[in-house]
């Protein structure tokens, strides 16, 4: 129906910027369904994720004048995403999700390749809940450590000190 | 019919009249009306939008009579001025939903829904976020039927939309105008001929504020029906050196002139001429 | 990169069924592969993307209110009425304020000498409105006027409106200046059956003329009262007793002759 559907995400933000109300559209085709799933591993209630993707894609059309074009415009798009959830999670009385308590960590892309069998993934499985939900949300989610101590309902120093316990405890296990 | 016109007379200043008795109908579809510039096409566009008020005469339009039910007329109407002004800066979206409001339509919600309806329609809604300024005159223009649009009028006036358009955009506009044609009553101010000839179910040729003819553009091309021929000579009502070297007239053919299947403009031409040289004589 | 999704995958880290370690995997690939992102877009309810599409497309068309609008808002007017008025220039924060300063300006200047400033002031002070109102709709103030004329919203309204709303924003800075300036007698509101009488008048002549034509004609026609009636000295022969009166039946009848004439607007 449009050409638009085949440009690069970089060329789709540089119209965003521009005001280009159907290249949103497209961006939001592209990546708005990873983001609603992705987001929902993060948070149980339907509302609030729904809230948070709506609020990205608000953000991404007031702001693509700013993404710098490095890197994959998702990683952008996750950044913004995740926080708008801080946000509302902030907000709402019940701050920690209960996604945070279970979920799973991974570093970088070639780590990951081996997390599923090997070292790292049984080293990861070790961790107690406390230190992996640390390791996620600062390292997989990208949060800083202010950002994951708001989300997790602990203090920053907190976050620091259960860092270096989980990075000690992870060269340990791969030692 | 949508528009009934009967005698229709207007004042134009200390000149004269704009619109002498005229008369005229209009049902579904493009209706084209033609004429020179002063003919009065603007005036009776302005008319039939209630914006101006008959000196004498009468005027249904969509069954009604606009001098006591005028409110109702105008909420069927869409209208696109000669040249409407647009808010420097506002949006397109903010200059539609500004005019979907003086249409009356006070609920936001309905109202975002039926002015993304418009842009989309015409083909702006990439642009609908941007400054009004910023586009270009053919895409303003291609807003000022957008709004036109607003609320499925039945009856949509265009004064001139496709005047200092370039072809590319005339082609696409009347597309755009076809389709709004084919459920609704459309009265379509033109000097662009080539366009009724493309468009038009119907045509109006107006001269010095009167109706100089009303039919079909196949009938308005059968009145030029032997009076359009090629010769060496200069000669007829008007004559014109073609490409080849030879003169293409029209008017009354002299001996030996090789007559020639005319086009609309001919017609167009043979009709303003005459009526030319009687006003001369 | 070699390690991809593959349909069966994307379908349990949709349902949520994979264990937390490949779901990580997974999300960390995500973010830098287009190909396995579009896997997930048929497992994400569609329904609810589109039902999210429509409020996104609805927060991003919106128009943005200016200050002005907000303003109008905060205080209880209707949305669509707020943009009505709001999209008259001279009701916009820069002309209001530009003729606040006007004002201020004048009385400063003025303020030394006894007498001539309050009279300045107060042959100043009605004019701001009166302005402000000539310029607030009509072919040259409103770009889309013509096409306002066609619609059904009643022209007649929209000039009131917003000949109220400039009334009430531009009468409101005069008046803190007056009073904060030059001193707590009500002579320094002696200006505002004045300024009710030139913009009622100057309303019912736009009925013939351009608003803007007769917002002057009617400043002109003040000004030179006053001047008229201050040759020698300061003089507040036109806020008598009398002289208010006076404003007070142009006012009044303005008003009986817009209403009763209010159908030949538009």
């Amino acid at each position: 129906m449009n050409d638009k559907a085949e440009w690069s995400d970089a060329r789709l933000l540089g119209a965003v910027a521009d005001g280009d109300r159907r290249a949103l559209e497209v961006v939001y085709e592209r990546h708005a369904p990873w983001l609603l799933l992705r987001l929902s591993r993060r948070c149980a209630d339907q509302a609030v994720v729904d809230e948070a993707v709506q609020d990205t894609f608000v953000a991404v059309w007031r702001t693509a004048g700013k993404w710098n074009g490095k890197g994959d415009a998702a990683a952008w798009i996750w950044g913004i995403g995740i926080r708008r959830l801080l946000d509302l999670l902030r907000r709402r009385p019940l701050v920690v999700s209960p996604a945070y308590e279970q979920i799973m960590v991974s570093a970088e892309e070639q780590v990951l390749l081996g997390v599923e069998y090997g070292d790292l993934g049984r080293a990861l499985d070790g961790l107690s809940p406390e230190l992996r939900a640390v390791v996620q949300a600062t390292v997989l989610d990208g949060l800083t450590t202010r950002e994951a101590g708001k989300l997790l309902g602990i203090p920053t120093g907190t976050v620091k000190t259960r860092m270096m316990r989980a990075k000690a405890l992870l060269r340990e296990a791969l030692a | 019919m949508s528009v009934v016109v009967e005698g229709l007379t207007k004042a134009y200043g200390r000149r004269g009249h704009a619109l002498d008795g005229l008369s005229f109908t209009a049902g579904v579809g493009v209706n084209g009306l033609l004429g020179p510039n002063g003919a009065g096409k603007t005036t009776l566009i302005r008319l039939l939008a209630t914006v101006l008020t008959p000196d004498g005469g009468t005027m249904r339009l969509l069954g009604r009579d606009p001098a006591t039910e005028r409110s109702a007329i105008r909420r069927r109407l869409g209208y696109l001025p000669q040249e409407p002004g647009y808010h420097r800066g506002f949006t397109v979206f903010e200059f539609v939903d500004y005019v979907a409001i003086l249409k009356e339509m006070a609920d936001r919600r309905a109202r975002h829904d039926e002015v993304r309806r418009v842009i989309d329609a015409v083909g702006l809604a990439d642009v609908s976020g941007k400054k009004i300024r910023a586009l270009s005159g053919g895409m303003r223009r291609r807003v000022g039927i957008a709004q036109a649009l607003l609320g499925e009028p039945e009856l949509v006036l265009l004064d001139e939309p496709t005047a200092g358009l370039d072809p590319e955009e005339r082609l696409r506009f009347r597309e755009l105008i076809s389709r709004i044609g084919e459920n609704r009553t459309v009265i379509l101010s033109t000097h662009q001929i080539e366009d009724v000839a493309a468009l038009c179910a119907r045509v109006v040729v107006l001269k010095d504020g009167r109706s100089a003819f009303e039919g079909t553009p196949k009938e308005l091309r059968a009145l030029a029906k032997g009076r359009t021929w090629l010769w060496e000579k200069k000669a007829g009502l008007l004559s014109w050196r073609t490409g080849e070297g030879v003169f293409r007239s029209i008017g009354d053919p002299p001996e030996g002139a090789r007559l020639v299947e005319p086009t609309i403009e001919d017609a167009y031409l043979l009709l303003l001429g005459e009526g030319a040289l009687a006003a001369a004589g | 990169m070699t390690w991809h999704m593959d349909g069966g995958l994307a379908t349990r880290y949709a349902d949520g069924d994979l264990d937390a370690t490949l779901a990580a995997s997974v999300e960390a690939h995500l973010l830098a592969c287009a190909r396995c992102r579009g896997l997930l877009a048929p497992q994400a309810p569609r329904a609810r993307l589109d039902r999210l599409w429509d409020e996104i497309a609805e927060a991003v068309d919106s128009p943005v209110p200016g200050p002005f609008e907000r303003l109008l808002r905060l205080v209880g007017v209707r949305d669509h009425t707020a943009r009505l008025l709001g999209a008259a220039y001279s009701l916009h924060l820069s002309w209001i304020s530009a003729g606040a300063l006007a004002l201020l300006f004048a009385v400063l200047a003025a303020r030394e000498t006894t007498g001539w400033g309050l009279v300045g002031f107060l042959a100043l002070a009605p004019i701001v409105p009166v302005a402000g109102v000539g310029l607030a709709y009509g072919r040259g103030a409103d770009p889309a006027y013509e096409i306002g004329l066609a619609a059904p919203y009643s022209a007649f309204k929209v000039v009131l409106m917003r000949a109220a709303a400039v009334l009430v924003t531009s009468a409101l800075p005069a008046l803190v200046i007056g009073f904060a300036l030059l001193g707590q007698s009500w002579t320094v509101a002696a200006w505002l059956l004045p300024a009710l009488a030139l913009t009622s008048l100057s309303l019912v002549l736009s009925r013939w003329f351009e608003p803007a034509h007769c917002a002057l004609a009617v400043s002109i026609l003040w000004l030179a009262g006053i001047a008229g009636t201050n040759l020698r000295e300061p003089s507040l022969a036109m806020f008598s007793t009398v002289g208010q009166l006076g404003y007070l039946t142009i006012t009044v009848v303005s008003g009986v002759l817009l209403v009763a004439r209010r159908k030949e607007f538009s």
